[in-house]
C-alpha cells in the first residue's frame, strides 16, 4: 500500500528535532538553534522545489526531498550547524504560513484514511526499499525473539531496538521508509527491516515466520549433543567410557564456539558429574546427574522448536555480559568472596547493596583453571581496584558510583574510568539493618522459577537477621557441610557450605559463634526449605567474611 | 499438596535414577517393577500422559530412539514438577509462618 507522493514542504514541516538529531547530533542541533536566533528565515528563498539561504558567510541549498539534496558551502563533510539552522528555519517559516491558512492541523496530524507508510504489505516493494539480505537478517532476528519497542507519534514512528542490536529507527509519516533514519547511519539496514517486518506481522499481514532462528553450525552441534545424550541414556552413567566424557568436553567447546554458551555450561556440569562417577567419588549419584541433565535437555528441546518459545538469548545464553553506563548508583560494600566452580573456573567477587533498589550488585573477576592455573584469586583480589579505591577498602563503606557500568543481571564492571564519590564509613552493626525477610526471599526465588526455570543460575543474594547459634555437620556422602539456623522470629532455614579449604575455615568460624546476629549469602530452595550458602556473618556487632580464608586484605 | 503426589514423585525419581544408572539398553528387573508401580499410581492419580509414556517406554516394540526421547521427556517433566512443588511448599511455609508471627 503506497502513500500519496510527498511534497518538499511536507517533508520540511515534518522534520522533528529528534529526526534532525538522529541525522546530525545533539551538539550540531544546539549550535544550529543558536545560529538561527540571529536569522530571519522569511528573507530566504523558498519555492515548491527548492530553498536557499546565506548564513555566516556560507550558502545553503536544498533542491529535493531528503538530506541527500542538501548542500552547504562550509568546509564540513556531511551535516553541519548551518544546515541544521537552515532546516529549522524553513520548518518554522512553513509552520507559520500553514497556521495562517489554517491547514496546519491537516498536514501534521495523521489522516485516519491514509495508510501508515511503515505498513509495507507488498513483498516486492519491501525488498526494493529494504534489500533482500537485510530482510533475511531481520527475519532471523524476529525468529530469535528480538523485537523493537514502537512508539507512533504525529510526525512518525520511533523504534527502539533491543540489545544486542541497540539501534534507533525513525520513520517519518511523510516520506516513509525512504526518508527514514537509523542510528547505525546506513542508508538501508536490517534494523529498519526488523521494524517493518514486526509491524507487518503484528498487523496480520505476514504469517508467522518460518525462518530458522539458529544457524546451520548451531544445528549441527546441537545434533551432536543429541547423539551424545542418546548414548548416555542408553549406556547409563556407569557405562559411559572415558572417551565419551572427553567427547562431552569437546562439545562444550563447540557449543561456546557457535554462540550457545548456556547449553555449554550445562553440559560442562554434566561432564563433571560423569568424571566424578568415573573416579568413583562418593558424591557421585544418578540423582545429582539427573538434576543436571534436566536443564540441559529442557533447553535443547526448546532450541529445537520453531518458532522459539523464548528469545534465543534466554536459551543460548551470552558469552559476555553487556554493561550499560550507570550514573549515581548508591552502593554499600557488604562482603568479599573467593570461589571455585564445578565447571572449572576460579575467581573472587565483591558484593554491594543498593539501598534505593533494595538488591545486591556484584563485581567479579574469574579465570579458567585449566587455561590460567597460576592466577591466584586472593592475590588478584588484594590488588583489585574499583575507581580509584582498592576494592577491599570499599567493604563497610557507603559511596556513590558517579559513573560506572552495570549489566542487566546486576554485575558491575571495574573499568578504569569508573568514578566513585568519597567513602562514608558504616559501622558493621549498621550494615545488617538491611536484612531481608524469609518470605520475601522465597517470593524472589518463586519469581525466578516462574519467569525462566532453566535460565542462568542467578540465585538471589540477601542478608537475614539471625537468632542464636547455627548448627553445621559434615556429610561425608555428599561431601558438603549442612546445617540449620533460625531467623529473628525463630523460623528455621537450612545452611550449606562446600568442602573447600575456605569453606572449611568458614565452618569452624561459624561454629565458634554463640550468638549470630546476621548472615549474608546466596539463597536457593533445598528439600522444601530456604537454604543459605553464607558469605559473611555478623556477631558481637562485627562482620566477618567467611569465604576468603584467614587472610587480612 | 497431597501426600500421594509426593510419594508418586519420589517413586518417579527412583526409576529415573535406576535407568540412568544402568542405561535404557539394559534396565534391571527391579527398575522395571518400579516403573510398573509408577504406571499404576499415575493412572490412579489421573496423570494419563505420564502413564501412556511409561507404557510405551516399557513396551517391547518401542524403538530405541523413541525410548530415549520418552525417558528424557519424563525426566524433565519430573524435574519441573519437583521444582514447582518445592517452590510452592517453601512459599507457603514462610508466608504462613510470617502470618503466624504477625498474629
Amino acid at each position: 500500500m503506497r502513500t500519496k507522493p510527498m511534497t518538499l514542504h511536507e517533508w520540511l514541516i515534518n522534520l522533528s528535532d529528534e529526526y534532525l538529531i538522529a541525522w546530525a547530533n545533539k551538539g550540531l542541533m544546539r549550535r544550529g538553534q543558536k545560529l538561527l536566533t540571529a536569522q530571519n528565515p522569511q528573507t530566504w528563498s523558498l519555492d515548491s522545489n527548492r530553498a536557499q539561504a546565506r548564513l555566516d558567510d556560507t550558502e545553503q541549498h536544498l533542491h529535493g526531498i531528503g538530506f541527500d539534496y542538501l548542500h552547504c558551502s562550509c568546509a564540513s563533510v556531511g551535516p553541519c550547524h548551518h544546515l541544521i539552522a537552515f532546516l529549522i528555519g524553513l520548518r518554522q517559516r512553513l509552520k507559520q504560513q500553514t497556521a495562517e491558512i489554517d491547514t496546519f492541523e491537516a498536514e501534521t496530524n495523521p489522516d485516519p484514511d491514509q495508510p501508515s507508510p511503515w505498513l509495507i504489505t507488498d513483498l516486492l516493494e519491501r525488498q526494493k526499499e529494504l534489500g533482500k539480505s537485510n530482510l533475511e537478517q531481520a527475519q532471523r532476528w524476529l525468529a530469535q525473539g528480538l523485537e523493537s519497542l514502537l512508539t507512533e507519534q504525529a510526525e512518525g514512528l520511533h523504534a527502539e531496538l533491543p540489545e544486542p542490536l541497540s539501534a534507533r529507527v525513525m520513520i517519518p509519516r511523510s516520506g516513509g521508509i525512504s526518508m527514514s533514519l537509523c542510528s547505525c547511519k546506513e542508508p538501508r539496514c536490517a534494523h529498519r527491516a526488523l521494524v517493518i517486518l514486526q509491524i507487518c506481522r503484528d498487523s496480520g499481514v505476514d504469517e508467522e515466520t518460518t525462518v530458522d532462528a539458529l544457524t546451520n553450525g548451531q544445528r549441527e552441534v546441537l545434533g551432536s549433543l543429541n547423539q551424545w545424550l542418546r548414548l548416555l541414556a542408553l549406556q547409563g552413567m556407569s557405562g559411559m567410557p572415558r572417551l565419551q566424557i572427553e567427547r562431552a568436553r569437546g562439545l562444550v567447546t563447540e557449543l561456546q564456539q557457535v554462540d550457545l554458551p548456556l547449553p555449554g555450561r550445562q553440559l560442562a556440569r554434566v561432564a563433571e558429574m560423569l568424571e566424578q562417577e568415573w573416579q568413583h567419588q562418593s558424591i557421585s549419584s544418578p540423582a545429582r546427574l539427573r538434576e543436571s541433565l534436566a536443564p540441559l535437555y529442557a533447553n535443547l528441546s526448546a532450541l529445537s522448536l520453531q518458532p522459539l518459545p523464548q528469545p534465543l538469548a534466554d536459551l543460548a545464553g551470552r558469552h559476555r555480559r553487556r554493561y550499560k553506563l550507570r550514573r549515581d548508583l548508591d552502593l554499600i560494600g557488604i562482603s568479599l568472596e573467593v570461589w571455585k566452580t564445578l565447571s572449572g573456573f576460579h575467581g573472587y567477587s565483591a558484593y554491594f547493596y543498593a539501598p534505593k533498589e533494595d538488591c545486591f550488585y556484584q563485581l567479579s573477576e574469574a579465570r579458567n583453571l585449566e587455561l590460567d592455573p597460576n592466577w591466584q584469586p586472593l592475590a588478584a583480589l588484594n590488588n583489585a581496584r574499583f575507581g580509584h579505591y582498592r576494592l577491599s577498602n570499599l567493604i563497610g563503606s557507603h559511596f556513590r558510583l558517579l559513573r560506572g557500568w552495570a549489566s542487566e543481571d546486576r554485575r558491575l564492571s571495574a573499568r578504569e574510568d569508573c568514578q566513585l564519590s568519597d567513602l562514608e564509613a558504616k559501622t558493621d552493626a549498621a550494615l545488617f539493618s538491611y536484612a531481608s525477610d524469609l518470605a520475601q526471599i522465597s517470593l524472589q526465588l518463586a519469581d525466578k522459577v516462574k519467569t525462566n526455570t532453566y535460565g542462568l543460575d542467578l540465585d538471589p543474594y540477601a542478608m537475614i537477621g539471625v537468632k542464636g547459634a547455627v548448627t553445621l555437620s559434615f556429610d561425608r556422602y555428599q561431601q558438603h557441610w549442612h546445617g540449620e539456623g533460625y531467623d529473628r522470629f525463630g523460623r528455621v532455614f537450612k545452611l550449606t557450605l562446600p568442602n573447600t579449604a575456605q569453606a572449611n575455615l568458614a565452618t569452624q568460624q561459624l561454629l565458634n559463634i554463640a550468638s549470630v546476629q546476621a548472615l549474608f549469602g546466596r539463597w536457593r530452595i533445598q528439600t522444601d526449605y530456604l537454604c543459605l550458602e553464607p558469605i559473611a556473618v555478623w556477631h558481637d556487632d562485627k562482620m566477618a567474611m567467611l569465604r576468603i580464608g584467614d587472610v587480612d586484605l | 499438596m497431597s501426600d500421594p503426589l509426593l510419594i508418586w514423585l519420589d517413586h518417579w525419581s527412583i526409576w529415573l535414577d535406576g535407568l540412568l544408572g544402568s542405561g535404557l539398553a539394559s534396565p534391571g528387573e527391579t527398575t522395571r517393577q518400579q516403573m510398573q508401580t509408577f504406571l499404576q499410581e499415575a493412572e490412579v492419580l489421573g496423570y494419563h500422559e505420564q502413564a501412556e509414556a511409561i507404557r510405551e517406554l516399557l513396551g517391547s516394540d518401542t524403538k530405541q530412539q523413541r525410548r530415549v526421547d520418552l525417558y528424557y521427556r519424563l525426566l524433565v517433566q519430573h524435574d519441573l514438577m519437583q521444582r514447582l512443588l518445592r517452590t510452592h511448599t517453601v512459599c507457603e511455609r514462610y508466608a504462613s509462618e510470617t502470618l503466624k508471627d504477625e498474629n
